[in-house]
């Protein structure tokens, strides 16, 4: 009777200790995944803060700026890029992609035309080829030295610069 | 008799029952102490790797863009400690890492570093570690010719340029930098300070082998008994930055001033082509080569080559930059 009474005790605590260390796990995933998605918010939020500078820092590269000019894209050096695939690498741009619109004067025809083409109005400067991109864009000067009539001049378009942040891909 | 022997099984159940307990609670206060310090150790080597992101973000707007150059002061409410390490890739953009270190409060001693972050298209010169408050940072362009990037400088230490020339002084005294004091002599220095003197003997020496117009425009650093070469900005860089990441930092500048030499070639053809028309295309395309080869403790023996591209790209009408 006394050591059933005792085998009892022994087997409850025994269940109460496997369910205390059940609840501890399941605490502990909780609290791990919640901490997960707070570091890929945070570092979501720092990607976009880079994404966001990045429009302005873009325009002062040596690669793509204008040599005097602010929130000015050269537009020979993005039509070299262009031409040129693969300039840098994934880790040299701190950004998913890079895409220069022609947008004023506005073309007859309205469609997206792909640069190096004759009347091209995009460039595709740079894509990391992530499909789960959110896009950012301001406006900017697109120029080109030109000597006309015997004077040597910038002309400048009204363009538009779009950069890609890099979204955490998901797993197919 | 019968109830004796009662009572000592009763008081044998009793201990049976304690020691497991003990055991048992030992043993789960024994894996919660255990886990409660690898969750500190986590905690904390999340929050140093995510300073060290931040300080990679916080570095964006230094980036000098078309101004002389930026001033900017990093502040933390503690001690922290940085790492830099910078690795060069002669077929690649390279990078520079930062990581950082926090003091443990129990033990009075230093966290181990948390993650290393990669920094591709930034070029950071300080010393291998920097530990402090304030951390100090200014930016400069490189121009060799052209522009190729934006320099940073990153300290924590407070220094003095003892009779530096004109174009230094005026520079420092632009930017406001907050902890570097401008004096005529040594005696003039302040006690905690690195004395970096140009021309005399001092913790760090400069020594000009430019032209008679600007003696420090090119010449060498002195500095822990190591020598440097510097060209044109990248003075503040020898002075500032360690041996080891000044040099990996000039050949990642060497590097990307070739691919962008490779770049202007193109623009080049491009100019032509619509009439305004560039002689350039076949130096730059020479020069993209240069660039690629020379050595940064070699940097001195390309700057006539530099200066030549600089003479003929200024003589053109459709300027190529």
């Amino acid at each position: 009777m006394v050591s059933n009474k005792a085998q009892f005790r022994i087997q409850q605590m025994a269940f109460m200790i496997v369910a205390v260390f059940f609840f501890f796990i399941l605490v502990g995933v909780a609290y791990i995944s919640y901490q997960y998605k707070t570091i890929q918010q945070s570092y979501q939020e720092l990607q976009k803060e880079e994404a966001m500078r990045s429009l302005q820092i873009l325009t002062n590269m040596p690669e793509i700026g204008c040599s005097q000019e602010y929130m000015c894209i050269d537009e020979d050096k993005i039509y070299a890029l262009a031409v040129k695939k693969g300039y840098g690498n994934a880790y040299f741009w701190p950004i998913a992609s890079i895409r220069v619109y022609k947008i004023y004067p506005a073309f007859e025809n309205q469609n997206i035309i792909d640069c190096p083409a004759p009347n091209c109005n995009y460039y595709n400067v740079y894509d990391s080829g992530q499909k789960n991109v959110q896009e950012y864009a301001t406006y900017v000067s697109l120029c080109k030295k030109v000597r006309e009539g015997g004077y040597t001049f910038e002309r400048c378009e009204i363009g538009k610069l779009s950069v890609g942040v890099k979204l955490n891909e998901k797993a197919e | 008799m019968n109830m004796d022997l009662k009572h000592k099984s009763k008081k044998g159940d009793m201990n049976f029952e304690v020691i497991f307990a003990i055991l048992i609670g030992g043993l789960i206060l024994f894996f919660a102490i255990y886990g409660a310090l690898n969750f500190g150790k986590t905690v904390q080597y999340e929050t140093q790797t995510e300073i060290a992101k931040k300080i990679a973000v916080l570095t964006n707007p230094m980036q000098a863009g078309f101004s002389e150059g930026k001033t900017g002061k990093i502040m933390f409410n503690s001690e922290i400690r940085m790492f830099f390490s910078c690795l060069p890739d002669s077929e690649d953009f390279g990078e520079n890492r930062i990581s950082t270190a926090v003091p443990s409060n129990a033990k009075g001693e230093w966290e181990l570093p948390g993650g290393e972050i990669s920094i591709y298209n930034k070029y950071i010169f300080s010393g291998e570690m920097e530990e402090g408050k304030n951390f100090y940072i200014f930016s400069k362009a490189f121009e060799f010719p052209y522009k190729i990037a934006d320099m940073i400088f990153l300290t924590t230490e407070n220094y003095c340029f003892v009779d530096s020339p004109y174009k230094i002084s005026k520079e420092i005294t632009d930017l406001r930098i907050e902890n570097i004091q401008l004096a005529d002599e040594i005696t003039n220095c302040s006690e905690d300070s690195i004395r970096v003197c140009f021309g005399g003997k001092c913790d760090i020496q400069v020594t000009g082998s430019g032209g008679q117009g600007d003696p420090f425009s090119q010449g060498y650093v002195e500095k822990k008994g190591k020598r440097v070469f510097y060209a044109g900005n990248l003075i503040y860089a020898a002075i500032f930055s360690d041996p080891d990441i000044y040099y990996c930092n000039v050949q990642r500048l060497l590097y990307r001033g070739s691919k962008i030499a490779e770049i202007y070639a193109l623009k080049g053809d491009l100019m032509n082509a619509r009439g305004c028309s560039t002689n350039l295309i076949p130096d730059m395309t020479a020069f993209s080569s240069v660039l690629k080869n020379t050595k940064p403790e070699n940097i001195i023996a390309i700057v006539p080559v530099a200066e030549d591209l600089r003479t003929k790209a200024e003589r053109e009408e459709c300027g190529i930059w």
